[in-house]
């Protein structure tokens, strides 16, 4: 029990930073190179994700926020479950925004023309950036409420 | 800060391994041009400034394994920090030297001088930002406990 909990806090804490980082740190950067570079770097990042690496953070959270909130409310631990619970309805978020409009974004990248780097480009950044704005949001306060499971558990 | 730092320990740097020196010298400088801004300072340098008070308040409070809790988080922070000061750093000041891409005679020799050592400096400060915050839940869980032992103590 204890360690679902503390895996929870681990892997949604490396989520909620690994889109911060996306916000404030990598889009930011690529919004000043020029549209082949943009295109270029982001068709081969997300050719490379998902891997081995990124893979458990990201699905742990949204599998084991409603496992944790199930046992915790299971065995009388009624604050720190009702904090999983928050946990899990925002990961679950977090996954919907993902699945729902990142990664579809990312196919039509994929397919689009590096030769109308300008075009592909417009279509791609500013909702792109938008969503992941969002799933920043839902993660850290996954992020939040996981750790507040964990000290609410007596 | 560990979540951060793991974003490009996992995507970017893995992607951008596979493209052209231009597109990768030019991606790097602009990230590194950017990074200084209130959202990163915030949680760079909050993170060690917090656990650094927390840690002095849980000792001076007699929350001892609380404090011993934030001690290694702020150790781990701290050692993260050396590791971005004193390596990540000076590779992003020297390729921020080399200049505009469009006047580089050997892009290729600048990005294998920048690209192995700070992919490797940026996977310990990964691991060592990681470590920290499972520190920091240590430290959450103690709490939690002096927190419910004090209002049991109250009623």
């Amino acid at each position: 029990m204890i360690v679902l909990l503390v895996a929870l806090v681990i892997t949604s804490g490396l989520l909620a930073g690994f889109f911060f980082a996306w916000w404030c740190s990598c889009m930011v950067g690529l919004r000043n190179v020029r549209d082949v570079t943009f295109v270029e770097t982001m068709l081969r990042i997300n050719a490379v994700l998902p891997n081995r690496r990124f893979i458990v953070p990201f699905f742990a959270p949204v599998l084991l926020a409603p496992i944790v909130a199930w046992m915790l409310l299971g065995s009388d631990q009624r604050p720190a479950g009702i904090w999983a619970g928050v946990a899990a309805i925002f990961s679950a978020f977090t996954f919907v925004i993902t699945a729902g409009r990142n990664v579809p974004l990312n196919e039509s990248l994929a397919k689009a023309s590096i030769n109308e780097a300008s075009a592909t480009r417009r279509a791609f950044e500013v909702p792109w950036v938008r969503w992941n704005s969002l799933r920043t949001l839902t993660s850290v306060v996954a992020f939040v409420a996981s750790v507040l499971a964990l000290a609410s558990r007596s | 800060m560990a979540g951060f730092f793991y974003a490009y320990s996992v995507s970017v740097m893995v992607g951008l391994r596979e493209t052209s020196d231009v597109t990768f010298i030019e991606t790097m400088q602009w990230i590194n041009a950017t990074v200084r801004n209130v959202w990163f300072g915030s949680a760079f340098f909050g993170a060690l400034v917090v656990s650094g008070v927390t840690t002095v308040v849980a000792w001076v409070s007699g929350a001892r394994k609380t404090g011993m809790w934030m001690v290694m988080a702020f150790v781990f922070y701290a050692a993260a920090f050396g590791i971005t000061f004193g390596f990540s750093v000076p590779l992003n000041n020297e390729l921020r030297d080399a200049g505009e891409i469009a006047a580089m005679t050997n892009p290729a020799a600048i990005r294998a001088e920048y690209e192995d050592p700070w992919v490797r400096w940026n996977n310990l400060r990964t691991i060592a930002n990681t470590v920290a915050l499972l520190a920091m839940g240590g430290a959450m869980r103690e709490l939690g406990r002096l927190d419910r032992s004090w209002r049991a103590e109250e009623t």
